[in-house]
């Protein structure tokens, strides 16, 4: 029985079919498919699961590790700037190790695509010297969740699967098999020594750690010297190393080829990148006069291998050190790697046209923020955060975004370095939405309110994880697998982080929103002030319900109003209003599609071409 | 078996990635491997999409340039952008009720149009399939298509407009 399924779900049917019953996880792109599909899937076939949405990925990733401690089968999903956060619990659990099996998925995203980095997780498994699985294709995927889920069992040590962005969202024609109901019971022995260790026993630990991974280096179930799956079987000259949907992209490319070119290499898979097979990779590099190691993002299977006088890759300079790999970037690394005759497919990457960025939707309560912001604080600096609300740098209402919770250390931070230098701060706003600040926010906020720093902090509440597909935050008191919960309000988590003054306002009543931000940074500058929190509720749009709030009005542009000064497409941004087509006087119009009648724009244009259209 | 790559271009909010899906759809029902990918995250709200669906016994859903069999594009803005992707010899249609570039006139559909004026301006997408469904070089039939529209709907009300957009599409190619 086959089914159509994207990588994320596969390795989510995985997991089940493979004994895995918790999962925790914090969204974030490419991973954040992978819970929703876990639990869809689990229910679908009546067994009980424990699927949660965590507030951030530490914490997701001690919940799993706690449950593989009771010797249950759990997994902590995460996306790989998401493992930065979760890397205190990571690198630790690897010494304690697990007595059932914990799978810890960090989805990497070369490019990137939608991160701060392109760092590989491969890289952080082996600082923390965690084995780790990188798959293919997103049938592989699903069989490796369960290789991984088994290893770790056997091992007795947490497990890495590591997808790319390219699988996690690729969707291929998958293999089922059955979904079983689990009888395990959970079961905690009590083993101070172990589960409280202190640093000396971290140190037996540590050797018993090394000695395990050691031993999988020998395995022989990963002697990737046995696997040419392309190419040519008999040795060829050249000996291609790669794993993850690298190989995948240089496996297609070699098929593609005309025989004469294909036969000059021999193409072999690595599953399990660390610990790499330390005899496969002695006997490769006796087979070949040379070896091209292709991987995603950074050289880890290539650190591992010894000779670095006939290895070629990211070191050297043949595949490039940044960048998602690309089609046409592994047949110029083939070509300056076999340096004879170019291959005959197109080594050229081309500059294409800048693509249309991307904006807040129309409609975007968002929006409506942050050009309150602009008009209160116009000379403000403003620090940013993670989410939807990033792309508040298109309306040139944010300046910074470091990483998740960043805005709130980072205005305590700009309002210290001026108060500090003698002067007086410019006005200073952090805008974090409510997730983030779940996620990271609160401890910035109670550290920047014990500095008694003074700033505005624009919380955008649109009750939602809205970047990553609206998934539920502990404000809206509702679980991942749609059950209600405890609701934890907002306004009293901010009181208890020492915030005196909280005001709540809707970003649709733009004028009394500009007034709050005034007045909130007048409060922040007040000797006896502090940091004014102003709330910006409203439902984020991509929630059906949300949209049936809206007032669907009418809205279109004045011809002989409009001056095309092009005001509004550029502090507004929203994607409904748009240049009309051959105009020589670039006036603007409303396209009727793209417009959803929120009536946001209505005050914005300085001529008031922007008018609620009367029927005649 | 049919063998065949196809890379769908259009904007965030379009149906890129349904469209893509949905001939992942018509692929099962007909008993081919294939294999696709498709943009998510920052990419949609509203900036260029892209999907690539490579169908035949393919590892990587990744289509290099000069390599695709099949171009669609849903607006006609993205062209440009993706026209290199299209092999020598293969076919772009795409949704454009103006001229397109060096496109003949045959390959061009003004979807949108026929969308808005059905009262179904979400599905371009499927007016366009419709269209383009009825085209020689495109992988599957418009009946498998439809079969693949109904495995898909999530409620009878999308089933039945998502049937009358493709149907419109496919007056289009008369």
């Amino acid at each position: 029985m086959q089914q159509v399924m994207l990588g994320n779900e596969a390795m989510a049917r995985g997991l089940l079919e493979n004994g895995c019953t918790f999962t925790y996880a914090y969204p974030g792109t490419p991973s954040s498919e992978i819970l929703p599909a876990f639990i869809k899937q689990g229910r679908d076939h009546g067994i009980t699961i424990h699927g949660h949405w965590s507030v951030n990925e530490k914490i997701a990733l001690e919940s799993a590790f706690t449950a593989a401690m009771t010797g249950m089968r759990s997994a902590a999903v995460m996306k790989q700037v998401g493992l930065n956060v979760a890397a205190d619990a990571f690198l630790s659990s690897a010494y304690l190790g697990v007595t059932g099996s914990l799978v810890v998925i960090s989805a990497d995203d070369p490019g990137p695509n939608s991160s701060q980095t392109e760092q590989d997780s491969r890289m952080f498994a082996m600082l923390a010297k965690v084995a780790v699985f990188d798959p293919a294709t997103p049938q592989e995927a699903s069989i490796f969740a369960g290789r991984a889920l088994d290893l770790s069992e056997e091992l007795g040590l947490p497990v890495m699967l590591r997808p790319t962005a390219t699988l996690c969202h690729a969707r291929q024609n998958i293999n089922l098999a059955k979904i079983t109901k689990q009888l395990r019971q959970p079961e905690f022995i009590r083993q101070p020594q172990r589960w409280a260790a202190t640093p000396k026993h971290r140190f037996r630990l540590h050797q018993q750690l090394n000695q395990k991974l050691l031993e999988l280096a020998a395995d022989p179930r990963f002697d990737f010297a046995t696997q040419v799956e392309s190419g040519s079987s008999s040795p060829a000259p050249y000996g291609i190393i790669a794993s993850g949907c690298a190989w995948a992209l240089t496996a297609d490319l070699l098929n593609s080829l005309p025989d004469d070119e294909t036969s000059q290499f021999s193409l072999y898979k690595v599953d399990l990148p660390y610990p790499l097979h330390k005899n496969a990779g002695r006997e490769l590099l006796k087979r070949h006069e040379k070896l091209l190691v292709i991987e995603e993002s950074m050289p880890v299977i290539e650190y591992q291998m010894g000779d670095q006088k006939k290895i070629c890759g990211r070191l050297d300079g043949t595949i490039p050190d940044a960048g998602a790999l690309t089609p046409e970037i592994i047949v110029s690394a083939l070509n300056r790697f076999v340096k004879q005759k170019p291959l005959s497919a197109n080594p050229n990457s081309i500059e294409a046209p800048p693509g249309k960025r991307p904006s807040l939707c129309p409609g975007c309560p968002h929006r409506s923020s942050f050009y309150a912001l602009k008009k209160a604080l116009p000379k403000g600096i403003y620090a940013g955060d993670i989410g939807c609300y990033t792309l508040g740098i298109n309306l040139g209402a944010l300046d910074t975004c470091l990483c998740m919770g960043a805005s709130i250390s980072q205005a305590g931070s700009f309002y210290q370095t001026f108060v500090k230098d003698g002067e007086d701060s410019p006005p200073i706003a952090a805008i974090i939405g409510d997730s983030t600040f779940y996620h990271s926010g609160i401890p910035a906020l109670i550290n920047a309110r014990y500095e008694d720093s003074r700033f505005v902090l624009l919380l955008l509440d649109n009750s939602t994880t809205a970047m990553t597909g609206n998934q539920p935050t502990p404000a809206a008191g509702l679980q991942a697998d749609g059950s209600r919960g405890p609701a934890l309000e907002l306004e009293t988590l901010l009181k208890g982080c020492g915030i005196e003054k909280i005001t709540i306002v809707d970003p649709y009543q733009q004028s009394e929103l500009i007034d709050t931000i005034k007045e909130a940074w007048q409060y922040a500058q007040a000797p006896e002030g502090g940091i004014a929190v102003v709330i910006a509720r409203r439902g984020c749009l991509m929630i059906p319900a949300e949209r049936n709030l809206l007032p669907a009005l009418q809205v279109t542009i004045l011809d002989d109003d409009c001056t095309g000064c092009g005001y509004c497409l550029k502090a507004f941004e929203c994607p409904a209003l748009m240049l009309k087509t051959d105009d020589p006087e670039n006036r603007v119009t409303i396209d009727q599609i793209t417009c959803v009648g929120c009536g946001q724009c209505l005050d914005i244009c300085p001529h008031g071409a922007i008018k609620i259209r009367t029927l005649t | 078996m049919t063998n065949c790559k196809l890379l769908i271009a259009g904007l965030g909010g379009q149906g890129v990635v349904f469209l893509s899906r949905l001939i992942s759809q018509a692929a099962l029902l007909a008993g081919d491997n294939f294999i696709t990918y498709e943009s998510h995250g920052m990419a949609m709200r509203g900036g260029s999409v892209t999907s690539q669906v490579k169908i035949g016994n393919y590892r990587s859903p990744l289509v290099g340039l000069d390599s695709a069999d099949m171009l669609l594009v849903l607006a006609a803005g993205e062209y440009e952008r993706n026209r290199h992707f299209l092999r020598p010899g293969g076919t772009c249609l795409a949704n454009s009720d103006q001229p397109l570039a060096d496109l003949p006139q045959e390959n061009l559909v003004g979807a949108t149009a026929i969308a808005v004026n059905h009262n179904l301006p979400k599905a371009v997408n499927l007016v366009f399939s419709g269209w383009a469904a009825q085209h020689p070089a495109f992988p599957y039939s418009f009946e498998l298509m439809q079969e693949a529209v109904k495995m898909m709907a999530v409620s009878p009300t999308i089933e039945t407009a998502n049937l009358k957009a493709l149907e419109l599409g496919r007056q289009m190619a008369k």
